[in-house]
């Protein structure tokens, strides 16, 4: 672990010898420490107290031990929440690479890119709740989107998108894809600017078809960027999903589309367990920090080897 | 060079602290202090007939009766309120009026749509701060939150709680002579159906019509969705099916079951309980319910379908707005408006084994909103009187008039009062009720586990006993 660490660390600048300077340093550093200690590590570690305790009756507190830590392993719907996590994870490729090959789309140059750029990160704009009262009636089973679809002869997979169990998340899951891939694009295109003309003229004398191009030329230069948001989006899917499922499915039908973030939030204000809310939180966290430790050892340290 | 950086580098250090105590003392000075009025001050306005501790019981007594002149001199009391309401002007001069009773009483209304309600309520729980009054419903969302309420039985006797229906479920251990009174009811709530009596007569069935029996309800039922229509407008996505289970719970029932279930001596999955899962699967079943109910929402999916014609029945709440009595008066027409309970069932009809319990056919009605104090409150004494004149038969009548709602005093003369048939019809269910619904006896998240279990069910994805399986472990669960 400690090896992690130090691979995590950035190397140390050297500080002067002068008293003065070490004390400059820590004086401008002061204040954004003193707001990560209030707004982060104090609420963490009071979150971690209060997960040991059980609200009984009129009582507040009572310590439970590890019992809330327990009863997650019996959880329905919290199980049904991980196992939609891992299903959003498992697209994670999937969000990362439609936004980059959009973006080398645009960057090689088609008329109106700058339109399509802008209209794309629109969406990224659009705030949550707005986009999941406009989907809601959208994706409804007697919606127009599936009046499209049996207009055009393919009413077979005219559903209700987000009130079927099976379609639910995956709806959910896309729904969010849409609304980030603008800001993928944004942040790739910008990449792809790094990369030197050179290598695309020089592809294409070698004769390289586009997607020769994009896959041994353009990724392999930017492929930091990619682990970046990669890293990025993992961590979104885990602890963002809140306004999604909020305003398009109420973690329903079932628990079908659950995902923890919200889960949480349904623990802590509506059945007001804030010692079960707070236990869910911390594993939730871990979970988080475990996934991205991993992204950014095995993928993102990689992609800067060499 | 050394000397002119290290003047440079200490200049730059006196800068950085001058600027990092300036910012320490701007964030000091805007945190709030205790407040200046103290219960020592407001103590004059309990000299005022509004505000006596176990005043007069007679809601005759006008409770809008100036203070004395003492209170007048006392330091002026701002109180908080926190409420839930699509129709704030209500709460609004509601406020007003109390502090021309009350001048040295001022009230600021915080209204929060219901969606969203016990978010904001529940962030200023594990604040422990925030308003003076909140509202609460009776159940889970006030037996859940009883850490942040402060005890009434100084402010509030028995007498006072025997003005209103079914009161003793706002107390600790549902007695209010030996246990807390957390709140003062003011609204009832049931979940009663509604007929739209325009509908009945387009697919040929009387209008006047109302099902007396689960299997005339069937029939009915078979007969609308023949003409094209949907029997029931519901959309369960987010708490429109839990009112249905409120509802068929007192198909079986007795009121030893529903009380046993908070206590622990009844399970959800017992006989008479899970009648109201396997009577939902039925209905499900007979397709009473749109297709698409799991993922609709209530608002507009349902209430926009009732309203429009496109379904006979509509199941919704007694009053506090949207489709209420006063609403489906205001969308229909107040003659096309009929207003029932879900019928009898019969033995064995449509459950074999199924024995109808001694509420069948009524309605459940709860002292659903109660006015609480909350426990950081600094001004109780004046909160309490506000709660007193909040459920005054002076407001209660306003209510009415101006919000729809339905009243928690037992005794209120509307006669005056130009009120709608469906009024009266609610008001008949409401006087034959003895037994609020079985929801109101769940723990914890028992609520949106219903929800999420009758979502399945509706899908087909789950069975009565698994879903009441399912409340069950979380009624176990439950802090």
């Amino acid at each position: 672990m400690f090896s992690v660490l130090r691979t995590l660390s950035p190397a140390r600048p050297r500080l002067g010898r002068d008293a003065s300077e070490l004390a400059f340093a820590l004086l401008l550093v002061a204040p954004v420490v003193a707001l990560v200690t209030v707004f982060k590590w104090v609420p963490l570690l009071t979150g971690a107290t209060v997960s040991l305790r059980k609200s009984v009756g009129t009582e507040r507190e009572a310590f439970v031990g590890l019992g809330n830590y327990e009863r997650m392993f019996t959880d329905d719907a919290w199980l049904a929440a991980l196992v939609n996590s891992l299903k959003g994870l498992s697209l994670l490729p999937l969000f990362v690479l439609v936004p980059l090959l959009l973006a080398f789309i645009l960057y090689r140059g088609i008329f109106g890119w700058r339109f399509f750029r802008s209209l794309m990160f629109l969406t990224s704009l659009l705030p949550p709740v707005m986009v999941g009262i406009m989907l809601n009636v959208i994706l409804a089973g007697d919606g127009p989107l599936n009046a499209l679809l049996q207009a055009i002869g393919l009413g077979a997979f005219a559903i209700p998108w987000l009130g079927t169990s099976g379609s639910a998340i995956w709806t959910v899951y896309a729904i969010i894809g849409w609304a980030s891939v603008g800001l993928g694009v944004v942040i790739f295109m910008a990449a792809f600017g790094t990369i030197s003309e050179e290598l695309f003229d020089a592809a294409k004398i070698d004769g390289a078809s586009f997607f020769q191009t994009f896959f041994h030329v353009a990724m392999p230069m930017v492929r930091g960027t990619v682990a970046f948001y990669g890293i990025l989006i993992g961590a979104a899917l885990l602890l963002a999903t809140f306004p999604w499922v909020y305003s398009l499915t109420g973690g329903g039908p079932g628990y079908a589309s659950m995902v923890p973030d919200f889960y949480i939030y349904r623990i802590f204000g509506r059945a007001v367990d804030p010692g079960y809310a707070s236990a869910l939180g911390i594993i939730l966290l871990g979970l988080t920090l475990a996934v991205v430790l991993v992204q950014y050892r095995f993928i993102y340290l990689r992609s800067q080897e060499g | 060079m050394d000397d002119r950086a290290t003047v440079r580098g200490s200049t730059t250090l006196v800068q950085s602290l001058v600027l990092l105590v300036a910012l320490i003392v701007a964030a000091c000075s805007s945190a709030p202090g205790p407040s200046a009025t103290g219960p020592a001050a407001s103590g004059s306005v309990a000299a005022s007939p509004a505000a006596s501790v176990g005043g007069s019981p007679d809601p005759s007594v006008d409770s809008n009766a100036p203070a004395s002149p003492t209170a007048a001199a006392a330091n002026p009391v701002h109180l908080r309120i926190l409420g839930f309401t699509a129709q704030p002007e209500h709460w609004i001069q509601t406020g007003e009026l109390f502090t021309e009773a009350n001048p040295t009483i001022t009230t600021e209304f915080e209204g929060i749509p219901y969606s969203s309600y016990y978010d904001k309520a529940g962030a200023y729980i594990a604040a422990n701060e925030g308003p003076d009054v909140m509202m609460l419903e009776i159940g889970p969302n006030l037996y859940n939150r009883t850490q942040a309420v402060l005890p009434l039985n100084e402010y509030f006797s028995q007498a006072d709680m025997d003005l209103y229906a079914n009161s003793q479920y706002a107390c600790e251990g549902f007695d209010c002579t030996t246990g807390d009174i957390y709140g003062i009811p003011f609204i009832v709530q049931a979940h009663p159906i509604y007929i739209n009596k325009n509908v009945l007569e387009e697919v040929g069935i009387d209008r006047d019509f109302v099902p007396q029996t689960w299997r005339e309800l069937d029939e009915t039922c078979q007969t609308v969705k023949a003409a094209g229509k949907e029997c029931f407008a519901l959309a369960a996505k987010e708490f429109h099916s839990l009112l249905t289970i409120a509802l068929l719970g007192h198909a079986t029932a007795t009121a030893e079951d529903a009380q046993g279930l908070f206590t622990g001596d009844t399970k959800w999955t017992d006989p008479p309980i899970l009648a109201a899962f396997q009577l939902f699967e039925d209905a499900t079943k007979r397709g009473w319910f749109p297709e698409n109910a799991a993922s609709g929402a209530f608002d507009p999916d349902a209430t926009g379908m009732f309203a429009s014609g496109g379904s006979a029945f509509f199941q919704g709440i007694l009053g506090g707005g949207g489709l209420d009595w006063k609403g489906t008066a205001e969308a229909l027409g107040a003659d096309n408006v009929g207003v029932m309970a879900f019928p009898k069932i019969e033995a064995d009809f449509p459950i074999d084994g199924l024995t109808p319990g001694p509420f069948g056919g009524t309605l459940n009605v709860q002292p659903a909103t109660v006015a609480v104090i909350t426990k950081w409150s600094q001004h109780p004494v004046e909160a309490a009187a506000f709660i007193r004149f909040l459920t005054s038969e002076a407001t209660a009548k306003r209510q009415l008039t101006e919000e729809g709602g339905f009243s928690a005093l037992k005794q209120l003369d509307t006669s005056d009062l130009d009120l709608p048939s469906s009024y009266d019809e609610a008001q008949a269910l409401v006087a034959g009720s003895q037994l609020p619904p079985i929801i109101l006896f769940g723990k914890g998240d028992v609520a949106g586990v219903i929800i999420a279990q009758t979502q399945l069910i509706l899908n087909g994805e789950a069975t009565a006993l698994e879903a009441a399986e399912a409340v069950q472990q979380a009624q176990e669960q439950a802090p």
